[in-house]
């Protein structure tokens, strides 16, 4: 039924899609094209990997505006470069398949249709992929659970993939209501040195080990309400959102075996219910903001019949269903050039669980050099694990860059990411990950 | 004690003229500005199409393109059309330091810190608060300096609430139809900082507006002119343009 709902759902953004297309005002209005081409390339620091990471991606995005009615879509054929290429040594050269050997994706990030003060003056709907912004923080937002993360890149984390949601905001005085629909479950994309990557620790030897993803395919991903409203010259907004963590949880069942245990590994997206809460605003020539998103999570736990071999059952929780907080505090300044921005995060976006969230101090300091032409900012991430044992729970991330605009669209920026601190850390367990880049983006 | 009387009255009776003198003075400066903030106010609300170009030390040029609203003296609303690298920018400047920009890389609209509006506007050599009309109020005592081929030259020092970072201007103002034609702008430090050149001023739907607007930084050597490409006046512009909704189309 729900299934057949998501279909219904999305033959619903076509036919509107075709629609708007049609109807006179639209038809008239032009097609526009707009893109980007960009390249990455990474070399690693010091472990001798060398070339580490290289990626081009053309983006495309068709736009139509009208009066009342807005399409956008963006187009991404991503070439990736070392890390996807699946090319097995076993066959001859003229057997290796080209898909394989020059792998690339076409994917739509996004593709929607606005349609301005329909069905009633007072609202704008937005029908289609999209990304749904949730939140006030600057590229950290613990409120923001809608959209699937994109972790293929783990350091470019603040990315997000769009959804397929119904979404509509009622404009009704100071006051603002936003109700989002996801019809269809989407997860999280990750890369293979993500944080996700576990490995299970049990005192009998492990004979066999399988993973295995569970990944709900007939039931909507979720919803959510948010309230906002500007109050003392603050902003301010209140969310509910009910719906499934877009990343994993391992659920781990155990099955003796002569000398040891199978062990099953079934990747699950737990449900969750999130409310929010943020405010935004600005004191003299500082700007603030902050986010509060409490957590009441779904337990995932798994018993196993160990009885043969330990005389008694097993049961492993990896998320327990107690209520926890994450939250964000931030602050801005510019002068002139000059442009600083600190924040204080706790709760990563992957972490999750009460007993599992970091601290991390995130600042960024860029000065603006030759009318506008080089920018260079200073990324720093301090995270701290355990106050009172600073020394065995800290990792530090460096990440100074050089941006330079040479001509009009176009960017280049040369970086270094250098991470220091304790591998049981987050970061940490990146510090052999230390690299030089290079990425060059073309705007048309 | 007549003796003591007769010489104040006497520093009185010349002083008296001096500062009748110096106050008119004051008091035509203020009007010549009050005229000057009304012919540039005048309009009730404004649309326009503005390109801008910029011209490094070098000479080497870049465009910029944006459409901008305004209603009143505090309400502005832009978007950037282009380059592409910038294209749908969106910025929301409303009364009480209120100040929004529009990212559309991430479909979001962050508040920032009203410092950021006397910040450059887009590596132009314009503040967000150059774009719209200007209006020379409280923050600036104005005095007359004198006038120059037809138009007054008048000297704005900056009042302990202003917070434009400039310590004075000097203006001129044509005097017949009250348009400034040359602001300088200077800094804390009293040294020339920017010059603003009006050029083809001409009147739309009874209002005066200079179609091209040079802003030179003198110290970087850095300028740029905007180009007024298409304007409208008076078109009844609802405060709902002036909201985030709007910004975020």
């Amino acid at each position: 039924m729900k299934r057949k709902f998501s279909r219904s759902f999305t033959s619903l953004s076509l036919f509107l899609l075709g629609l708007v297309l049609c109807v006179p005002p639209v038809h008239a209005a032009e097609l526009v094209w707009s893109g980007s081409l960009e390249t990455e390339s990474r070399f690693s620091l010091g472990n001798g990997q060398g070339l580490t990471w290289l990626e081009s991606n053309l983006r495309l995005q068709p736009e139509v505006t009208a009066n009342d009615a807005h399409f956008y879509a963006e187009l991404r054929y991503r070439i990736p470069g070392l890390d996807t290429a699946d090319v097995s040594t076993d066959n001859a050269p003229t057997q290796l398949e080209s898909t394989k050997l020059y792998p690339a994706q076409l994917e739509i990030n996004e593709a929607y249709l606005d349609l301005y003060a329909f069905p009633h003056k007072a609202i704008d709907l937005r029908i289609g992929k999209q990304l749904i912004p949730w939140g006030t923080g600057y590229l950290l937002n613990p409120t923001n659970n809608l959209n699937p993360e994109d972790l293929r890149d783990i350091f470019n984390f603040g990315q997000y993939l769009g959804s397929y949601a119904l979404k509509a905001s009622a404009y009704l005085g100071e006051f603002t209501i936003t109700g989002v629909y996801l019809p269809a479950f989407a997860p999280a994309t990750l890369n293979k040195d993500s944080f996700m990557s576990t490995s299970p620790t049990f005192p009998v030897p492990i004979k066999k080990y399988e993973d295995k993803t569970i990944i709900p395919e007939k039931e909507p991903a979720g919803w959510g309400v948010k309230l906002e409203k500007s109050l003392f010259g603050l902003d301010f907004s209140i969310s509910y959102v009910d719906g499934r963590s877009t990343l994993p949880v391992p659920k781990y069942t155990f099955t003796p075996q002569m000398g040891g245990v199978d062990c099953l590994c079934e990747w699950v997206y737990p449900t969750r219910r999130i409310l929010g809460f943020d405010l935004a605003g600005s004191y003299g020539d500082l700007g603030f903001w902050g986010e509060m998103a409490v957590f009441f999570p779904e337990e995932v736990k798994a018993t196993s019949d160990l009885t043969p071999l330990i005389g008694q059952k097993l049961e492993i929780t990896t998320l327990e269903k107690k209520a926890y907080q994450k939250y964000l505090i931030g602050m801005d300044y510019a002068s002139g050039s000059f442009y600083a921005n600190l924040q204080y995060l706790y709760g990563f976006p992957q972490e999750m669980g009460a007993d599992n969230l970091g601290s991390y101090f995130v600042s960024c300091l860029e000065w603006t050099l030759a009318d506008g032409k080089v920018k260079i900012p200073f990324n720093t991430c301090l995270e701290v694990r355990d106050f009172k044992n600073f020394r065995d729970n800290y990792a530090i991330l460096y990440q100074p860059q050089l941006c330079l605009y040479p001509e009009m669209n176009t960017e280049i920026i040369l970086g270094v990411r250098i991470i220091d601190g304790q591998p049981g850390t987050t970061l940490g367990s990146l510090k052999d990950l230390d690299e030089i880049c290079l990425k060059v983006k073309y705007s048309f | 004690m007549k003796k003591t009387i007769f010489p104040l009255f006497l520093i009185v009776c010349l002083l008296l003229p001096v500062c009748l003198a110096v106050s008119g003075q004051g008091s035509t400066a203020q009007s010549i500005l009050d005229q000057v903030n009304e012919v540039l106010n005048a309009p009730k609300d404004q649309k326009m199409s503005i390109r801008l170009v910029l011209i490094d030390k070098d000479g080497k040029e870049e465009t910029r393109e944006f459409m901008m609203m305004q209603k009143g003296k505090e309400m502005r609303m832009g978007k950037f059309l282009a380059p592409a690298s910038q294209k749908g920018i969106g910025f929301l400047s409303l009364p009480n330091d209120v100040f929004y920009v529009y990212m559309p890389a991430y479909k979001k609209t962050q508040r920032i810190a009203a410092r950021q509006k006397s910040g450059k506007f887009a590596g132009t050599d314009f503040t967000y608060q150059d774009l719209g009309t200007q209006h020379y109020g409280d923050e600036w005592s104005s005095q007359l300096l004198g006038t120059e081929e037809n138009q007054y030259v008048l000297e704005l020092k900056a009042t302990p609430q202003n917070e434009t970072g400039y310590a004075r201007l000097r203006m001129w103002v044509d005097q017949a139809s009250y348009y400034p034609r040359r602001v300088e702008f200077y800094d804390q430090k009293q040294n020339l900082a920017k010059i603003l050149t009006s050029r083809k001023i001409e009147k739309v739907a009874g209002y005066l507006v200079a179609r091209e607007l040079e802003m030179e930084d003198v110290q970087k050597k850095h300028k740029t002119v905007m180009f007024i490409e298409e304007v409208e006046f008076d078109t009844g512009l609802s405060d709902e343009f002036f909201t985030e909704r709007y910004l975020s189309r």
